[in-house]
């Protein structure tokens, strides 16, 4: 079974140029420099977009789109905003779409939310379940609340880069994180204790595993 | 600090996220009360948690492929925009959507196509048929289609009045749209022959041409009324 990777912040190396660099040479049209951004960011928005849709297939190809759309509005971008904060508007405001739109075929009687739980599978058998109990969790947050904290607890966005990708104020953004986890550790109490009382039990913390 | 607020700021407090200030206070606050000390055990715990069990789901191996094979299909397309002229910039702007293009070509030929057809379509050369000036409509017996022409056909009408083939007997023509000569009543008491004459020189060509038919000339209807019809004529 591979081991699932692990937090995807700083997956690459110090010597690689930065986003800047990298936005003003894939604004000349370098399809390399693009690509050296795709793989920094594609699993990063994967994670959270995957959350989000909760269909492997769909938030695939909105990761497509979203860099399809990097590259062909490249000349849009301005550079007085970090790269990695247009990269994520482009992409949050995608998922958005496709979740009112998926909203929209629901309200006609088609359900397009395929609830896929791949997920629990691909990484979850070596451990107790709270993966998919965790996972459930979340994706049972309102959308509002689910996207500020996928940004926050899976990529570690700062609350200011939060705010400037979302377009909303970053007291609101506190909030909602906030709110977010509150909503969140209510969900999980009942397992999280019952972890913890068998990690008492056992010499070795079983979270560790 | 009391421990509704204590206890709001928990998450941010495990995760250090808090200003220096907020953190001080909370943990000042941790010491004294040992319920809400409880509860943040557990809230870091939750952290932890997190941190621990989300997975980290890659896309797939075959991503960075078939996205470069979508960006190498767009460059085609890229160069083609800059050579567009400036109508074509212009369609671009005003019709965004490739859909409402097309819906706009579309309109277009049809109006292109019907204004075609209307215009290869021949015209008749002239109306068959007038309004009269009490407003009922009429037709007409002979179109005349040149000055010359008045003259033959007046003698066709009158051969064909010999004949029989229009019947005379009994009966007082009566045409209609006379208005000349007033001197004389529009009441059969010109001979047919003048006021046809006349008629068709005078009177047609100025109606024919007010209507827009060119320089046509037609022969009005000659109805036939009895007598007696004719008194409330």
């Amino acid at each position: 079974m591979p081991t699932p990777e692990r937090a995807p912040k700083g997956n690459w190396q110090v010597s690689d140029p930065a986003d800047k660099e990298l936005a003003a040479r894939v604004k000349a049209g370098d399809t390399a420099a693009f690509t050296m951004i795709v793989d920094r960011y594609k699993v990063r928005l994967f994670n959270v977009i995957y959350r989000m849709l909760q269909n492997r297939d769909e938030a695939e190809d909105i990761l497509q789109e979203t860099f399809l759309r990097v590259f062909k509005e490249k000349e849009r971008y301005d550079p007085t905003y970090a790269y990695s904060t247009w990269i994520y508007t482009i992409a949050l405001n995608l998922c958005r779409n496709e979740l009112k739109r998926k909203k929209k075929f629901r309200f006609f009687g088609i359900d397009l939310i395929k609830d896929d739980r791949r997920y629990a599978v691909e990484g979850g058998g070596n451990k107790n379940c709270l993966s998919s109990t965790l996972e459930k969790a979340i994706a049972s947050l309102p959308v509002k609340y689910r996207t500020v904290f996928l940004l926050r607890e899976v990529n570690q966005l700062s609350y200011e880069e939060m705010s400037e990708s979302l377009g909303i104020p970053l007291g609101t953004v506190k909030s909602r994180v906030n709110r977010a986890r509150l909503m969140l550790r209510k969900k999980l109490q009942p397992k999280i204790k019952e972890q913890y009382e068998l990690s008492k039990s056992s010499p070795i913390p079983i979270w560790l595993f | 600090m009391n421990c509704r607020k204590v206890r709001r700021y928990l998450f941010g407090y495990s995760k250090q996220e808090l200003a220096a200030k907020e953190m001080e206070e909370i943990k000042a606050h941790l010491d004294s009360c040992p319920g809400c000390a409880r509860e943040a055990e557990e809230i870091s715990r939750t952290s932890l948690l997190l941190k621990k069990d989300l997975e980290t789901f890659v896309p797939s191996s075959d991503f960075n492929e078939r996205l470069m094979v979508r960006i190498q299909n767009l460059a085609p397309e890229k160069e083609v925009s800059e050579e567009r002229s400036w109508w074509q910039k212009l369609l671009h702007e005003v019709f965004p959507s490739v859909k409402l293009r097309w819906a706009v070509a579309g309109a277009v030929s049809v109006v292109v196509l019907a204004f075609a057809v209307m215009l290869t379509q021949k015209r008749p050369e002239v109306a068959p048929q007038y309004l009269s000036e009490n407003g009922r409509q009429r037709g007409s017996d002979l179109i005349i289609t040149s000055e010359d022409m008045a003259d033959s056909a007046y003698q066709d009408l009158l051969r064909r009045l010999a004949q029989g083939s229009i019947p005379r007997e009994g009966k007082t023509f009566v045409m209609d749209n006379l208005r000349f000569p007033p001197e004389r009543g529009v009441d059969g008491a010109i001979p047919l022959e003048d006021m046809y004459k006349r008629f068709v020189i005078d009177r047609r060509a100025t109606v024919a041409g007010q209507r827009g038919m060119g320089k046509n000339y037609v022969l009005p209807v000659v109805s036939t009324q009895t007598a007696s019809q004719r008194a409330d004529y």
